[in-house]
């Protein structure tokens, strides 16, 4: 008797530690199912085997039985792809806290250097997802992401995970896999240009050789005095003398320039993640592994954005999107990215837009599978619906770039339903007006003027900051949430920062974020008219 | 083996066929070096001057464009410009950054350039800022709007370097150092001997013998040093921005101690006082027409100057450095003939020839003479006169600007 209660207890203890809801790893069979691979004619009537995340059997339905462990998906309206790669990430890494604070006043310290340069970091160590966040990829498609950072100019080495919401070390296809570089100028301290950080590269890439061949001559000759150690040219061996991957992250094609130039210079094993412009300059990247980000938008420098708001648009609803048709047409292989986006929903939104655009459905779905696997060397586990890959699948009614829904999505083997995503909710409150809003940080506080224009859902509108203005290209009310994207200029160079709050009436409170800067309150009055 | 040298042979007829042609027909030449020719034609082939003359035929499939009442004139050329560069134009961060290159950050898609374009501009020396005493890398660019950075970056000029002098890398907060101009001297003077010594280093580690190299720890390269030495051996030259007379004394002094060549002073206010100095230490000036007293440095100026240099003998050119100022460089030069009387060839000369002199590019640029690359501008009046209007600018030939093709494409005058 009282070992059964201990039992009991015990049982109830272990239901109770089990978060609810969480999807078990069972052994699946999906019977009867379309398969749709890239570069691949759809094969019917097939059936997969679900066994430890792994796809252990796939074949005709004829061929291949359901085990008798297996539950059992009936497949006859479902068609079923491989789960979307997302080539590069920026939005699931938080920034490092910088160890000093920023001084209130701005001062030129000569000769100092920026806290730049950090080869040994491994980003999946600054991932952060909310499970929240987390669902969204699922529901669009993007079961595996490539973590990257937008800070500093060598931000730390890149990971593969899954995005089973498991522990993060269960997660990780690759801890480690490119070592990341961005054209970041800095507020203070060398770097502060463009042309700084080109320079500081080509030097750091003699540093290192410099660092090893004297450690070689040291390991031939006890008797000279010892080499200092370096954990920065330590980390940096394997890919400026081992010719291990570099990921370089052009925002623009100045910066897809300065990286083509310093990899042919510095003889260095590169992948370029850029922006679809590059088809105006595409010779020169014949040779280049390409990641594309999915965000139509004209970078800042582009010739697009600075011809005017009008020439702006239309790059983004027609040029860009042809960009893509070009280079595919021109043999040009890519992978899919989101960095740019600001929500994992376009991923799948803008991949449409691209069909519509002239794109085929299989470039489409070879860009977001495949080839993205191939680019971050993953395509013998990722990437194809095949047997011995990882079960990363996406269970679809209908065609997945038409009208189909993603019912479920398999990621490490476990199953997530897709519940219809929630269409916004009618706006509840006009946020229409001149504003005038005060901002608290750890900067201290300032203010600002916003000019908001609101029709249906959407906002869009200007910012008036100490004789400068900023724009708001997108936003969104729902209910009486409000969600704004600012795009703005500093000396630092062009930034994307992103607001969220809640509107009562003629206030509305929310907070800013501004990448590696943190957060900032804001409290925004409308101000009178007239 | 024959094969190959027919490939080789179409190799260069293709290299030679790079660059566009272009007959034009009945204009005042305005050749610069070669005086005026009236009602003449000039024809651009293959991106090259080929023929100056009367009654020129086109050759087939040659655009011929008709400028009668108009007036060609060499491409102007901007000796101090920032502009096509994108991000900082200063790298800021310390009193010696001669490792930075501008050739870096080319931005071909930089509004300015065909503003400038507009202007009759052809190529500009597009320069590191004067945040610091010794500032990077410049680069000269023909301004082939369109085309890529690195198909308007022109190799033929010389490489300068960028120094600066005065108020701009003077730090005013007292929080740095350089505070002052002896600062900013001292600097320059200790970066120079730091260089000279890192040469003596590598020299001593390049003479051992092979058995104690292998024993031996290599010097450190340090791309910063190795700019400043190419300026020491005369691969470089340097380009200096300068206000006062006593300061550009003291660089023209140091550049005698160490041997570099100091190819022109930028802005250079002062300069008048110094003139018999400057020829004598052969350097040349780069500066504004009229344009004074914007800060404190820059009260003691007169808009005599560049007559007075001219008639001197010294080379000098007027220069933009604004996206602004480029788009009327005509204009600029001529406020020389009002201010000092020089004639309409020398007004033309210090924006043509002489730039190009300051580049090391006057062999192929700056002037309209058979030979030289086809880069001219098209006025509607005589270029010096303040109504002029570039109505087209070509460059190797090619048509990088036409107001009426750009007009009818923008839909008329707005």
């Amino acid at each position: 008797m009282k070992r059964k209660i201990t039992a009991l207890f015990g049982f109830s203890l272990l239901l109770f530690l089990l978060p609810a809801g969480e999807p078990l790893r069972k052994t699946y069979a999906i019977v009867g199912c379309t398969v749709v691979n890239p570069r691949q004619s759809p094969a019917q009537n097939m059936t997969i085997i679900l066994r430890d995340g792994i796809i252990e059997r796939m074949g005709p339905a004829s061929k291949v039985k359901p085990p008798a462990d297996a539950e059992v998906i009936e497949g006859k309206n479902l068609t079923v792809y491989p789960g979307f790669i997302d080539a590069m990430n920026l939005s699931l890494v938080r920034a490092e806290k910088k160890k000093e604070e920023r001084p209130r006043r701005r001062r030129w310290i000569k000769g100092k250097k920026a806290d730049v340069l950090h080869p040994e970091r491994r980003l999946y160590k600054l991932v952060k997802i909310k499970e929240s966040t987390r669902k969204k990829y699922l529901a669009a498609g993007i079961t595996t992401v490539h973590i990257a950072s937008r800070e500093d100019v060598v931000p730390g080495t890149t990971a593969v995970l899954n995005l089973s919401g498991r522990r993060l070390q269960e997660t990780l296809i690759v801890p480690s896999l490119f070592l990341q570089v961005n054209f970041n100028q800095q507020m203070e301290g060398y770097p502060v240009s463009l042309m700084g950080v080109a320079a500081l590269l080509r030097q750091l890439h003699l540093d290192t050789h410099h660092y090893w061949q004297r450690k070689l001559i040291y390991a031939r000759n006890r008797k000279l005095p010892r080499p200092a150690y370096s954990e920065l040219l330590e980390n940096l061996r394997p890919y400026f003398i081992e010719k291990s991957p570099v990921i370089f992250l052009c925002r623009d094609l100045v910066e897809a320039r300065i990286a083509r130039r310093l990899a042919g210079e510095l003889g260095l094993n590169w992948i370029c993640a850029t922006t679809p412009e590059l088809w105006r300059r595409k010779d020169n990247y014949r040779n280049a592994a390409l990641i594309l980000t999915l965000n139509f938008r004209p970078p800042m420098r582009s010739l697009y954005s600075l011809k005017g708001e009008k020439y702006k648009k239309e790059a983004e609803q027609k040029i860009f999107p042809s960009f893509y048709v070009k280079l595919y047409k021109e043999g040009f292989r890519f992978a899919f990215a989101s960095f740019g986006l600001t929500a994992p929903a376009d991923f799948l939104k803008n991949m449409k837009k691209l069909i519509k655009a002239g794109l085929s459905e299989e470039a489409v779905l070879e860009a977001a599978t495949l080839r993205a696997a191939e680019v971050l060397g993953l395509a013998d586990v990722l990437g194809t619906v095949e047997e011995g890959k990882i079960a990363n699948l996406l269970l679809v009614e209908g065609d997945l770039f038409k009208k189909g829904k993603i019912k479920a999505v398999f990621v490490d083997g476990y199953k997530f339903e897709v519940k219809a995503t929630k269409a916004a909710k009618p706006a509840k409150v006009n946020v229409t007006g001149r504003w005038a809003v005060r901002v608290s940080s750890g900067m201290g506080e300032f203010s600002m003027v916003w000019h908001l224009k609101q029709e249906g859902n959407e906002v869009t509108g200007t910012i008036e900051m100490g004789g400068s203005t900023w724009r708001i290209p997108e936003g969104t009310v729902s209910g009486n949430e409000i969600t704004l994207t600012i795009e703005g200029t500093s000396p630092g160079g062009a930034f994307t920062i992103t607001f969220s709050g809640k509107v009562e009436g003629d206030r509305i409170v929310g907070t800013l974020s501004m990448g590696s800067h943190g957060e900032a309150e804001v409290i925004a009055v409308r101000e009178p008219e007239g | 083996m024959r094969k190959a040298k027919i490939a080789a042979l179409f190799l260069s007829v293709s290299l030679l066929l790079s660059g566009g042609s272009i007959l034009i027909k009945n204009a005042t030449i305005l050749t610069v070096t070669k005086g005026t020719l009236k009602n003449a034609d000039l024809l651009i082939l293959n991106g090259k001057i080929a023929k100056i003359g009367h009654n020129l035929k086109a050759p087939e499939g040659v655009r011929v464009v008709d400028a009668t009442g108009k007036y060609v004139m060499p491409g102007i050329i901007d000796a101090h410009t920032h502009i096509a560069l994108a991000g900082n134009i200063n790298e800021f961060s310390d009193n010696d950054v001669a490792e930075v290159r501008c050739e870096d950050i080319v931005n071909p898609d930089d509004p300015n350039i065909f503003y400038a374009l507009a202007g009759g501009v052809t190529m500009v020396h597009t320069m590191h800022g004067s945040a610091n005493p010794i500032g990077g890398q410049n680069i000269v660019l023909k301004l082939k709007w369109g085309r890529s950075a690195d198909e308007m970056i022109y190799r033929k000029a010389c490489r300068t370097l960028k120094f600066a002098l005065g108020e701009n890398p003077k730090d005013k907060s007292l929080q740095n150092y350089p505070a002052s101009r002896m600062g900013i001297i001292a600097i320059i003077r200790d970066e120079l001997r730091k260089a000279l010594e890192y040469r003596k280093k590598w020299e001593r580690y390049r003479k051992l013998p092979a058995k104690l190299k292998r024993r031996t720890y290599p010097p450190r390269r340090n791309l910063r040093y190795e700019a400043l030495l190419d300026l020491l051996d005369g691969k470089m030259v340097a380009r200096c921005h300068a206000y006062r007379a006593d300061e550009m004394v003291q660089f023209m002094e140091l550049g005698r101690q160490f041997g570099f060549k100091i190819m022109a002073f930028e802005h250079a206010q002062e300069v008048y006082k110094i003139a018999d100095l400057l020829k004598k230490y052969g350097v040349s000036v780069s500066m504004f027409a009229d344009a004074w007293a914007y800060k404190m440095e820059a009260y003691n100026a007169t808009p005599y100057t560049p007559a007075m240099l001219t008639r001197k003998g010294i080379l000098v050119s007027i220069n933009s450095d604004s996206s602004e100022r480029i788009r009327r460089l005509n204009t600029e030069a001529a406020k020389a003939m009002r201010y000092g009387g020089l004639s309409e060839e020398e007004a033309l000369k210090l924006i043509t020839i002489n730039p190009a002199k300051q580049l090391c590019v006057d062999r192929y640029v700056g002037s309209i003479e058979v030979g030289k690359d086809g880069d001219v501008a098209i006025f509607d009046r005589h270029p010096l006169s303040a109504y002029a209007k570039c109505v087209m600018t070509i460059i190797e030939g090619e048509v990088y600007f036409d107001r009426e093709a750009y007009l009818k494409e923008r839909g008329g005058r707005k």
